[in-house]
């Protein structure tokens, strides 16, 4: 092939600008310390890192639904335990009660009783968070009320009743709180501490439906308290399960997206070697004809 | 004309000859960096022979012609190149300023802003009894209304500009039409006096390079040595005439037609081709997914929306939560701005009830688009992915049509480009040729002097 001076600069300059636009490519990957910037730069990698980030984001929107939700379920369930203990009281009371004793021990264990009855009450009313954990969806109403004369107890008109699940995963929700309706029974705990009060007011031991009702209710509440127990390792599972997730998935994030600083530098200097020697040769080479020799 | 007399003719023949061979060796120099100039060569021949009785007398040298060197084909290979390169740098070029438009992968970028709508609405299934949780819900759905806003007027105004850039290139066809025309009239005047004009040949062949950059011209020589164009089967030029292009816009479809006459000429490629293609159809594409894909947000957010219950007195319920109907006019309702108890989550009234966020949240999941096959996130990805692609293909083919134009015109520079070496060694060659000549010329002098002293 002929060889004119201009295919020799033209090639020359060629060469140097696609050095040098790799150069400049190598340089922004290191300074973002990213490999794929935009779409185009590999569109396979890119919509993977897509995928992959919008993953991340629901990953770390479930951890932080599960972390409020074991909040709300570990705060109902330490509430019931406080209640099942308070009920174990009442129980033992009624315990002593119904072994016959002088008329004046009924009054004080009926004193004790009424106490009791606040205490459960208060315990049934406890909020957190602002909401009232055992108003069912009716968060922000006061769940139960005792009347004036302490000789009825009230639902919210309301309701106490109703689920609170968190979404855990895209398909998964996990309930969270025990209602009023599910702990108390309605009112049925209240009315029956109402009713052993009374009849121990009337100078008379707990009637044997009234021990039974007693029994049966300390169970009851027992056996609830677990459920949130078991709703609070359910979600510690899942954050634990959410945790793992993250990480691989960042794993798998990194690898798409992020540069080999190592790699970059080593290819830079590859570059820069080879912007040197082509600078050098056209210094050499370029301005090189007949003319210069011709003196 | 034998004789001393002849030797001197020989001389003076030989005298011009090598002159006019330094004048076309300085002049290929002069011109040796001009855009599109091909070198020119001097062809010399010998003039007639006497006869004599012992054989044929040489009378010298005589100039036949001065030729361009050019290779017609390698012209149209070229041509060929340049209009692939113009379609494939334009499209690469708007396809690239669309891609970074859409800011992806980024945290602010569409995709980002929708996940952070749906994450808002998890939010406030947490504590639906919060107004933070709500206002979260309004803000995280007015941004991304915004970014939906943002791409669409992006690709408008992308619209807008491609129309002028598309009037600015007809233009620029319509000129460089017209200079060929006026460069033929002086060929052919030239032709018909019968010399071969090779510096207006060069500069015609340049541009018809530059215009098929624009355009995909199909270019033919007619025997009188005129070039014929034609674009999209139109005659543009000949020997007789030329006429001009114009733009109009048909519905809302932006074509060339001519001037006057208004018959559509089909582009199809060339930077011209290019920047229509994507104007009329890649853009509009677009578009309509950007519609479509707003269109189902609204939609199903605002059916499970509008079965739910806000907070306050009258609960709310039956409120959309987005108006509008494509990615130009989504918007959160102003009822909900005004009064973000509107904000529905429950689905019976009950304030601690999160049912209602929930499936709004679960909205995400459901597969509303693609005939039901895909969510919202997955089709918003693959249009991101269309597009990185399609970029990235046009990137390449520009980048291959650059390396084949480079080697081509390499090769056609290896056949019309001026070597200054070659140029030295044609000007010593030349010099010693008229150096000799002189000699000759300074011989018979002698010869003249030499008879004359014999008298």
């Amino acid at each position: 092939m002929r060889i004119t001076e201009n295919i020799v600069s033209y090639n020359y300059l060629e060469n140097v600008n696609q050095t040098r636009e790799k150069i400049v490519d190598l340089q922004a990957q290191m300074a973002s310390g990213k490999r794929v910037r935009k779409p185009s730069d590999d569109p396979r990698a890119s919509d993977a890192i897509i995928r992959l980030t919008q993953a991340l984001a629901s990953n770390e929107q479930y951890s932080r639904n599960v972390e409020d939700g074991r909040g709300m379920a570990d705060v109902t369930s330490t509430t019931l335990d406080g209640a099942a203990e308070l009920f174990l009281t009442f129980k033992e009371v009624v315990v002593k009660a119904s072994n016959g004793s002088a008329d004046e021990s009924f009054n004080i264990y009926a004193q004790q009783v009424d106490q009791l009855l606040s205490q459960m009450l208060s315990i049934a009313n406890t909020r957190f968070n602002g909401k009232h954990i055992f108003g069912g969806t009716q968060t922000l109403e006061v769940p139960f009320t005792l009347s004036l004369d302490r000789q009825t107890v009230t639902k919210n008109p309301n309701g106490v009743g109703g689920t609170i699940s968190y979404p855990v995963s895209d398909v998964l929700s996990q309930k969270v709180n025990i209602s009023g309706e599910e702990a108390f029974q309605g009112t049925a705990i209240f009315d029956l501490m109402i009713q052993v009060r009374n009849t121990l007011l009337g100078k008379t031991p707990p009637t044997k439906t009234e021990v039974d009702a007693v029994n049966a209710g300390f169970d009851h509440l027992l056996q609830t308290t677990s459920t949130a127990g078991s709703y609070v390792q359910g979600l510690d599972a899942l954050t634990e399960h959410l945790d793992q997730q993250k990480t691989k998935l960042m794993e798998f994030l990194s690898a798409e997206q992020d540069s080999d600083l190592a790699e970059s530098v080593m290819k830079l200097k590859q570059q820069e070697t080879m912007l040197e020697a082509a600078i050098n040769t056209g210094a050499r080479i370029l301005p090189k004809t007949l003319l210069d020799f011709l003196r | 004309m034998s004789g001393i007399n002849g030797i001197l003719e020989i001389g003076k023949r030989s005298l011009t000859g090598q002159r006019v061979g330094i004048d076309v060796t300085s002049h290929n120099i002069a011109n040796a960096s001009t855009p599109g100039y091909s070198r020119q060569r001097l062809t010399l021949q010998t003039t007639e022979p006497i006869k004599e009785t012992y054989g044929l007398l040489g009378t010298g040298v005589t100039m036949v012609s001065i030729d361009r060197l050019r290779e017609g084909f390698i012209d149209q290979q070229v041509r060929n190149a340049n209009t692939y390169l113009g379609e494939a740098s334009q499209q690469a070029r708007i396809l690239g300023q669309i891609e970074a438009a859409t800011n992806e992968p980024s945290e602010s970028g569409l995709g980002a802003m929708m996940t952070r709508l749906f994450n808002a609405f998890q939010d406030l299934s947490l504590h639906p009894e919060e107004s933070a949780s709500r206002n979260n819900v309004v803000q995280s759905a007015s941004m991304m209304s915004d970014t939906f806003h943002r791409l669409t007027a992006g690709l408008v105004q992308l619209k807008g500009d491609l129309a002028l850039d598309t009037e600015a290139r007809v233009d620029q066809i319509n000129r460089i039409v017209k200079e060929i025309y006026d460069v033929d009239q002086r060929i052919l005047g030239l032709k018909a006096s019968g010399v071969a004009a090779n510096d207006a040949l060069d500069i015609r062949d340049r541009k018809l390079d530059e215009l098929s950059t624009l355009a995909d011209v199909k270019v033919s020589v007619d025997d009188l040595g005129s070039v014929l164009i034609s674009l999209g089967g139109m005659q543009l030029e000949s020997r007789t005439g030329y006429i001009g292009l114009t733009t109009k816009t048909v519905g809302t479809t932006l074509t060339v037609v001519t001037e006057g006459t208004s018959i559509p000429v089909t582009v199809q490629s060339g930077e011209l081709g290019g920047i229509l293609e994507t104007l009329n159809v890649t853009i509009p594409g677009y578009e309509s997914k950007l519609d479509t894909l707003a269109s189902a947000l609204i939609t199903r957010i605002n059916q499970v929306h509008a079965a739910g219950f806000g907070v306050g007195n009258p609960v709310p319920t039956g409120i959309n939560f987005f108006t509008g109907s494509g990615a130009k006019d989504i918007a959160v309702n102003n009822v909900i701005v005004a009064n973000i108890g509107a904000v529905a989550s429950s689905s019976d009234g009950a304030p601690g009830n999160n049912d209602v966020a929930v499936a709004l949240a679960r909205v995400q999941n459901e597969l509303l688009l693609n005939g039901n096959s895909s969510t919202i996130g997955q089709f918003y990805n693959g249009f991101i992915s269309d597009l990185g692609a399609t970029v990235q293909t046009v990137a390449n083919d520009a980048e291959s049509q650059q390396l084949v134009l480079k080697q081509l015109e390499n090769q056609r520079s290896s056949i019309s480009g001026v070597s200054i070496d070659e140029e030295m060694v044609e000007l010593i060659k030349f010099q010693r040729g008229f150096d000799a000549a002189a000699k000759v010329i300074n011989t018979v002098n002698e010869m003249y002097l030499t008879i004359i002293e014999m008298v």
